[in-house]
């Protein structure tokens, strides 16, 4: 008896790797990755706050400040400050050439990552001037 | 829902990837003066904070930083969870997180107006 035609190439249900996510450096990287996404998210919501302080008028401004200068948010801060630094420095240097379609119209791909890098440093220095104080 | 959230894809890879690029950029500026202190004493005093973040560019800033933050942190936390958990609950985490971002990002378009 000869079947209908070809069938589906059944597969194995999908499973972890032994040792995931902790036995080898390359899973811990990727999951140290992914878990960015935490600090990422929440930090949305405390600049959120901020925007609406700041439009609800001087004392809701102040007291967010108030807020912000407690040293468990000054901490929080600090930790979301290398958090996003490492993100985006794996994000820009590392993963961005390999993630590209081969067919995406794009300059020299060894010149993207200075490019992104130069521009991240300009914003960044731009941004703690004007919000800094020193200008304008 | 599962086939609602599946038909959407490109939109939440598209906000995420967006949201990743502009939100690594703009919050170590943003992180470093308001977060951290860094200025001089008057730099965040309402009447110039309220002055940057009211002019169109400031309403821009905000509203991208905050939409950014949130979308980037709610696609790749829902990734998170499959990658620790499998797909079994990812229809409840992605709606729940995708509404969380969602209602965040109408609060940031209202905040920047509001101004």
């Amino acid at each position: 008896m000869k079947p209908h035609g070809p069938e589906r190439t059944r597969t194995a249900p999908p499973s972890a790797p032994a040792g995931y996510p902790f036995a080898q450096p390359r899973y811990r990287a990727y999951i140290l990755y992914a878990a960015t996404s935490i600090p990422f998210l929440f930090e949305g919501f405390i600049v959120l706050r901020g925007a609406w302080a700041l439009g609800s008028g001087p004392a809701a401004w102040a007291g967010y400040l108030a807020d912000l200068q407690n040293p468990i948010y000054r901490a929080w801060h600090a930790l979301v400050l290398v958090v996003v630094v490492w993100f985006g420095a794996r994000t820009f240097f590392k993963l961005f050439t390999k993630t590209q379609p081969p067919s995406f119209p794009l300059p020299p791909l060894e010149l993207i990552p200075p490019a992104i890098g130069a521009a991240w440093l300009a914003v960044t220095l731009a941004l703690v001037a004007i919000l800094g104080g020193v200008w304008p | 829902m599962k086939r609602f959230i599946a038909t959407l894809e490109p939109v939440w890879w598209g906000l995420f990837v967006t949201g990743t690029a502009l939100s690594s950029i703009l919050l170590p500026g943003w992180l470093l003066t308001v977060g951290l202190g860094v200025g001089t004493a008057d730099a965040l005093s309402y009447e110039r904070a309220h002055a940057l973040g009211a002019n169109l560019l400031g309403r821009a800033f905000l509203m991208v930083l905050v939409v950014a933050c949130l979308w980037n942190g709610a696609h790749h936390l829902r990734h998170f969870s499959i990658d620790l958990g499998g797909l079994s609950r990812d229809t409840t985490v992605a709606t729940l997180l995708y509404a969380l971002a969602g209602a965040g990002s109408l609060l940031a378009i209202v905040a920047a107006v509001r101004l």
